[in-house]
């Protein structure tokens, strides 16, 4: 039986020269920092990448202590992620929420909670990422920031882009889709103007492809996403060269060392080809695509936890070969429950020794030339675009998304990866192969089945919020945000400012939105507007 | 001739159905009917469900621990509407912990990560005709 | 093994509208136990004014988030309403997957809705005997509505215009079904048809499509055609008011429409009841068959010669 990659790349057991003559130096691989960047999008030899930790739990206030936990653990970046409620844009007394507060991540409902987040955080020297829903973060960093008195145009961080993909990844937040696209476009637009150095747009290709997508399948709907963004950006009359290079791509990294290694290679050299190409971008720093990482959850198991943290070493060294620009290390303990501090350090040493002991980061590209490295690279390049183009041909995304085909996209890529585990086809040790019986499976145990409590109190807290509010300014900013929504002529990121700066919560902000665009106020048809 | 009624649901935000929907097609095709509520349950439209449906076990899937929560509610309900449904959680989240504290709380089984396909359905079966939920 | 409760009980509960014992009586009814002869001849005697109205239409073609639309709207006017939603079944496994009850989610703490999930369970054709059957003990239940969402490929559509007092079709645009369902003879059958999704931009298209395909029926049996975006829950109120006004003009033939319903129900009974009967007659001769003893010809002579005499018995009658 034929080998194949994860992606079902035919491979030999051997590459040589042969393998390489195909290609010339100059037009496909070039040096790091020069068109078309397979080797690296920038020329400096040092190989620094911003070393974080995926965090956010409970309050707001617990989780600036985590931040600082893991900042003075060496930490260089932060990366916020938020719980349940808010991911769905839900404040934490809607009745489905009370289980679920700040347990799968940190609880942001107002403008005091982003205050409480970022005390003491120096937002000059550190960058700010987070996958909390774009039009309810930016407002709160930017307020906040301002706030505490730092300049904006120095501001560095990102937020993600998902229109097409979140609502059918377990993200669902029920803003119809129109709208989603409009107020991606309108932050990238924002940020275009007020945050210049912040990477408005971020492809997150992580979470739609931990429904068991390969390689192949993460990029091309990456792509496809970016691509549909792009145009949607250039109608608007917004110049290619202003957002592209604000653009970053947001990568998974599962188990196949040198397929995730080509995926890097071939994503920077696709991209650079596409904006120059297709979009006519001129400016060398909208060719150069920034890309950071997050190893994968779903390539972890729940079984002997400690074997997880083999996965995540081997997976970041994937990435820093590849050449990320920031890296993210699953915790160990994540098949249970959001990480533990033990987890998180073991993450961050994991990077600091590869960056610290092993002398990788001196050399960039190291694997640049090597017959199967090159060779798995142009295939998935190949693959990659054959892809683009096949879905693309099926019709405009925004149909294929109304129709459910993505979603059945995704359903049917789970259903085929948990065929592969149960038979065996993919070897997962500890669940599949080499296992071992529960009773003696205790290694790290103890800290991965930890949980931590819902932050209840919360509840309350929010409650009074709403009630101590000044109600007939409340009434004004959710209005005129409703207005210019349903209008759509407009930015709503100003309204959406304005609204949160009055005190507005996110499940309110997103309920106007909601109803602008003729949807149901509460989704679940259990909270009433409040105006 | 009669045929197994099993609800599946999700509970609470958990947002990750990717388990339910597989328990769904497993139980089809062992040729069981599956009342498919889908996400954002609570324990009161899951009871409301299981009368009007008339099913013989509840499943709950399982991806984040929300569901230790509601259970004691659940169980509650059920028996102020002297409904004496048995109730069934899975998914890799839970832990032999979680599963001695449900299990007193009156679930009939857990199955964690460690549960074969083949063992769902045979358990399944067993509770339904009143036999022990056990391994 | 659940010990349901008896009969009587059933049937208390449901003179008293408890929930229970119509999900109960629907289980018995469904899986043939016993009782299901006592509590048929009650729902017969019993049947209680109602408006049945019949969905179909294509999956995809959002028919069940349109019924949650109309449901809300059936309950901000008070009308209590009964949904039977059915779903195929494997052909492999016998099992189903039933989940129409997701988009009607938010209704299931409503008492004034009762929605119950039926598997088709490879009925031979058109609407199952048990669907049949539960439809009798809603109308002795009493509902003011009862809805009636069927898999809409197929048998079924047309079965269930037999049923109903009004069927609606539901099409979304740009679905290649679309022509399908003209060739399945609905387009001459069905009450209403609703274009939903017409916010896409097929939408008119695919109305025009329809209306000119209607048109060439006579006006006196021309269908209407209503668009609505569901979702957004517009268009909704028309489809009420549609359903009321077809319901009230088919009254005047609901005496030739009474009649022969109850012809096709007699009918279908005891075609049901032979299947059953006749299985272990079928295994023993088809064995015969397959040894080369006898054509499938010959098997039918057989049982014709065999229940001639009982077929005698029943004409005489």
């Amino acid at each position: 039986m034929a080998e194949t990659s994860r992606s079902g790349i035919p491979l030999k057991s051997v590459y040589t020269h042969q393998d390489r003559e195909k290609t010339g130096y100059d037009a496909d691989l070039s040096a790091p920092g020069e068109f078309p960047f397979t080797r690296g999008r920038q020329a400096s030899t040092r190989g620094i990448w911003i070393q974080r930790e995926l965090s956010g739990e409970g309050t707001a206030t617990r989780s600036n202590e985590q931040f600082k936990y893991l900042i003075q653990k060496g930490q260089t970046g932060l990366d916020v992620i938020g719980d349940s409620p808010t991911m769905a844009c839900l404040d934490p007394d809607h009745p489905l929420a009370a289980a679920t507060v700040g347990t799968q991540g940190v609880s942001l409902c107002c403008l005091q909670d982003y205050r409480a987040l970022l005390q003491d955080i120096p937002l000059d020297s550190l960058s700010i990422s987070t996958s909390v829903p774009a039009f309810l973060a930016l407002p709160g960093l930017y307020l906040v920031a301002r706030e505490f008195g730092f300049s904006l145009d120095r501001l560095r961080g990102s937020i993600l882009q998902p229109p097409f993909y979140a609502e059918d990844c377990g993200y669902a937040n029920h803003i119809p889709l129109n709208l989603r696209l409009k107020l991606s476009c309108d932050s990238i637009e924002f940020c275009v103007k007020e945050m210049p150095k912040f990477h408005s747009f971020i492809e997150d290709t992580y979470f739609f492809s931990e429904s068991g997508l390969t390689a192949v399948e993460e990029m091309a709907l990456g792509f496809i996403e970016i691509r549909y963004i792009v145009r949607a950006l250039l109608n608007r009359g917004v110049d290619i060269d202003q957002f592209a290079p604000r653009i970053a791509i947001l990568v998974n990294c599962s188990m196949d060392f040198f397929e995730e290694i080509a995926k890097i290679r071939a994503t920077r050299r696709l991209f650079a080809k596409m904006m120059r190409d297709e979009f006519g971008a001129k400016d060398p720093r909208s060719l150069a695509v920034v890309i950071s990482s997050h190893t994968s959850g779903l390539s972890l198991t729940a079984q002997q936890p400690t074997n997880n943290i083999i996965r995540g070493t081997l997976q970041s060294l994937a990435l820093v070969l590849g050449g990320v620009q920031a890296l993210e290390i699953s915790a160990f303990d994540e098949g249970y429950r959001t990480p533990s501090p033990e987890s998180h350090l073991v993450g961050l040493r994991t990077q600091q020794i590869i960056d610290l002991e092993t002398n990788i980061p001196k050399v960039q590209d190291p694997l640049g030339g090597s017959y199967y490295v090159e060779s798995l690279t142009d295939e998935i390049e190949k693959q990659i675009v054959s892809l683009i183009k096949e879905i693309e041909a099926r019709g405009d995304p925004v149909v294929l998304s109304e129709n459910g085909w993505f979603k059945r996209f995704f359903d049917d890529a789970m259903e085929r990866y948990g065929r592969q585990l149960h038979q065996g086809e993919l070897p997962k040790v500890g669940m599949n192969v080499h296992r071992i019986p529960e009773e003696e499976d205790t290694l790290l145990r103890e800290i991965a089945e930890e949980k931590i409590e819902p932050a209840s109190e919360l509840i309350d807290i929010v409650k009074a919020h709403k009630a101590g509010r000044n109600q007939a300014k409340i009434k004004d900013v959710l209005t005129n945000l409703y207005q210019k929504a349903a209008d759509g002529k407009e930015n709503l990121i100003y309204p959406i400012i304005e609204a949160t700066k009055a005190g507005a919560t996110a499940g309110e902000i997103s309920g106007m939105l909601r109803q602008a665009g003729g949807y149901p106020y509460d989704p679940h048809d259990l909270v009433e507007p409040p105006i | 001739m009669k045929r197994n009624r099993i609800l599946i649901g999700v509970l609470g935000l958990d947002q990750h159905e990717v388990g339910a929907i597989g328990i769904a097609r497993l139980l089809r095709d062992a040729g069981m009917e599956v009342i498919y509520t889908g996400k954002f349950n609570l324990p009161a439209n899951i009871v409301q469900t299981s009368i009007q449906e008339d099913v013989d076990l509840i499943g709950l899937s399982c991806h984040s621990w929300e569901y230790l929560h509601y259970i004691p509610e659940l169980m509650k309900m059920l028996k102020e509407n002297h409904l004496e449904i048995p109730v069934v959680i899975g998914g890799s989240v839970i832990t032999r912990k979680d599963e001695q504290k449900v299990v007193s709380q009156g679930v009939a089984a857990a199955f964690g990560p460690n549960t074969t396909d083949g063992e769902i359905i045979r358990r399944i079966n067993s509770i339904i005709s009143g036999g022990p939920g056990e391994k | 093994m659940k010990n349901g409760p008896d009969t009587e009980q059933l049937l208390k509960w449901i003179e008293a509208r408890d929930i229970r014992g119509l999900a109960r009586a629907i289980s018995i009814v469904e899986n043939d136990e016993p009782a299901v002869v006592d509590l048929l001849n009650y729902a017969f005697a019993n049947v209680k004014k109602s408006l049945t109205v019949g969905f179909t239409g294509t999956p995809g073609s959002g028919k069940s988030t349109l019924i949650d639309s109309l449901v809300k709207d059936y309950r901000n006017e008070k009308r209590r309403v009964g949904i039977i939603a059915v779903d195929p079944s494997s052909p492999f496994s016998g099992g189903s997957i039933l989940g129409d009850r997701i988009r009607m989610n938010r209704h299931s703490l409503d008492p004034g809705v009762f929605i119950r999930s039926l598997a088709n369970r490879g009925s031979l054709g058109g609407l199952s005997e048990a669907t049949k059957r539960v439809l009798y003990l809603y109308k002795a239940f009493g509902f003011d509505v009862i809805i009636v969402e069927t898999v809409g490929v197929g048998q079924d559509e047309i079965d269930i215009v037999k049923y109903a007092d009004v069927t609606a079709v539901v099409l979304a645009p740009d679905q290649g079904d679309n022509i399908q369902m003209s060739k399945a003879g609905i387009m001459e059958v069905a009450d209403l048809f609703i274009v939903n999704k017409s916010d896409k931009i097929e939408a008119e298209t695919t109305k025009r499509a329809l209306e000119s395909s209607l048109n060439l029926l006579p006006e006196i049996r021309r269908p209407p055609v209503i668009s609505t975006i569901a979702i957004k829950n517009q268009g909704i109120d028309e489809t009420l008011r549609m359903i009321d006004k077809v319901s009230h003009c088919s009254e005047s033939n609901s005496l030739e429409k009474y009649r022969s319903r109850i012809k096709e129900e007699i009918r279908s009974s005891i075609v049901h009841s032979i299947v059953q009967d006749i299985e272990p007659f079928v295994e023993e001769m088809s064995e015969k068959v397959l040894k080369g003893s006898l054509t499938p010809m010959d098997v039918v002579s057989t049982y014709r010669a065999l229940f001639t005499r009982q077929i005698k018995e029943i004409k005489s009658h």
